[in-house]
């Protein structure tokens, strides 16, 4: 029950961190009105207006909305009205200032789902991002069949060489190890250990700012102890979230 | 005839002079003192985001054919936007007897070690009902139902097999960033304990708190 402990300790931060909130930032609004409403999101009731020149304080964000005080009352706006906010004797929105300063972002971290040679697969990804077109992927993923269940573990470093594009096609090669253990009731078998080389070939499709889906075809060539190697296919379906 | 020449000679005079005591007097220390003010938009700091959630929950699994047992889980969730999220989920049971170890008094089926069912996996969420409800006249709490499916692997039984997992997720905001969870899920997954393969469907049904942060 170690443990235990450790997992009150995930809940107990995230509330100590919100005590040692930054007081928010004084904008004024430039628009006729704003709405505000009670939460973060469309499906909130409306039940304050700011109007033009009213003060408000902005306090956080939560996915594209945010928090402010205005008149003693803690409501939300979508972050699209930040172009309407500007600070006190600012030229420029609070809107246009962030989009200006926007930070590159370089982590990923990929989520993604299939069908690994007939077994149900899937896999979770960490990635680095050299440019709009370079980047790096460790992934590890875990596959599970009728008669067999494998670990795939691979370094990937891919090319997207049209990062603008809506639908945007990249090339990945790599290799890294395979781990089959077969299923039986009875008997203990030992874990077979390949490794692989892979190439694959996918789609990024933008969501959000931040966030990509994407579809992925994974051809793997797999080493065996055997006298022939064995080719392998992959589908997969996932996420990538940008940090 | 009206005489034109002194009017234009001092016209001309004025029109020369002026640009050049206009530039004399910039290059002048005025006495005055001239505001120096430079239009410069200091850039705000960016608000803190509060798009994670770790939830922490408590309840009851129904393992098929195993009877009913406590459950434990924790899950880590990011919100893509506001009806999108994805979560990661880690859940703990220990199943019980079958009707047939019960019944029969034969040795068990399975050690004790093999009895500790585990979950881990992930699962895309879609906020479908946002909303408001009202507690007596005077209080109003946000709330929102979403619907989630995932898959992830199980670990029962001394093997290790893929399953799918989809529910409905209920969650009443008491500040917005601490938030109580009603969680029902059915973890899908095929089982070859008793001989045959079969497809298992597994009810929980548990009660938890999330934090944003």
């Amino acid at each position: 029950m170690r443990w235990f402990g450790l997992l009150w300790l995930l809940l107990v931060a995230p509330v100590l961190a919100q005590q040692s909130g930054l007081e928010g930032q004084q904008v004024v609004v430039q628009k006729d009105f704003i709405d505000l409403r009670t939460g973060p999101g469309r499906g909130y009731p409306i039940v304050q207006v700011a109007l033009n020149n009213d003060s408000l304080l902005l306090l956080k964000q939560r996915t594209a909305w945010i928090k402010v005080r205005y008149r003693q009352q803690e409501l939300w706006l979508p972050a699209s009205e930040l172009t309407h906010l500007y600070q006190v004797g600012g030229a420029q929105s609070v809107g246009e200032l962030w989009q200006a300063d926007q930070a590159v972002t370089s982590w990923q971290l990929g989520l993604a789902a299939g069908d690994f040679a007939g077994t149900s697969f899937y896999q979770l990804s960490g990635g680095y991002l050299f440019s709009d077109v370079v980047a790096l992927e460790l992934s590890a993923g875990q596959g599970s069949g009728q008669q067999a269940s494998s670990q795939q573990y691979l370094l990937q470093l891919s090319i997207s060489p049209w990062p603008h594009w809506q639908l945007s096609p990249y090339m990945a090669l790599g290799g890294g190890v395979l781990l089959t253990r077969p299923r039986t009731v009875l008997v203990q078998t030992p874990e077979r250990r390949s490794p692989l080389a892979t190439i694959e070939l996918g789609v990024n499709y933008p969501l959000t700012r931040r966030v990509q889906a994407n579809l992925r075809y994974r051809r793997a060539l797999v080493s065996t102890d055997r006298d022939v190697n064995e080719e392998t296919n992959t589908w997969l379906i996932g996420l990538r979230l940008a940090f | 005839m009206v005489n034109w020449i002194t009017p234009g000679v001092l016209a001309s005079v004025l029109l020369w002079q002026s640009p050049v005591a206009v530039a004399l007097q910039a290059n002048q220390n005025s006495p005055r003192i001239e505001p120096q003010i430079t239009q410069s938009d200091v850039v705000p700091a960016r608000l803190d985001t509060e798009n994670f959630a770790v939830a922490l929950r408590g309840g009851a699994l129904a393992i098929e054919d195993f009877g009913n047992s406590g459950l434990a889980a924790v899950q880590l969730s990011y919100h893509i936007n506001e009806d999108f999220y994805v979560s990661a989920e880690y859940a703990l049971a220990k199943a019980g007897l079958t009707s047939y170890e019960r019944l029969s008094g034969a040795a068990p089926l399975l050690t004790d070690d093999e009895r500790q069912w585990q979950f881990y996996g992930a699962e895309l969420g879609y906020v479908l009902l946002p909303g408001e409800v009202y507690l007596g006249s005077d209080y109003a709490i946000n709330t929102g139902w979403s619907l989630f499916a995932g898959a992830g692997n199980v670990d029962f039984a001394g093997d290790t097999v893929f399953a799918v997992k989809f529910g409905s997720q209920f969650r009443l905001y008491l500040t917005d960033w601490l938030a109580l969870d009603l969680v029902v899920n059915d973890y899908v997954f095929e089982t070859t304990i008793l001989a045959e393969s079969k497809t298992t469907h597994n009810l929980s049904m548990a009660l938890g708190l999330a934090v944003y942060f």
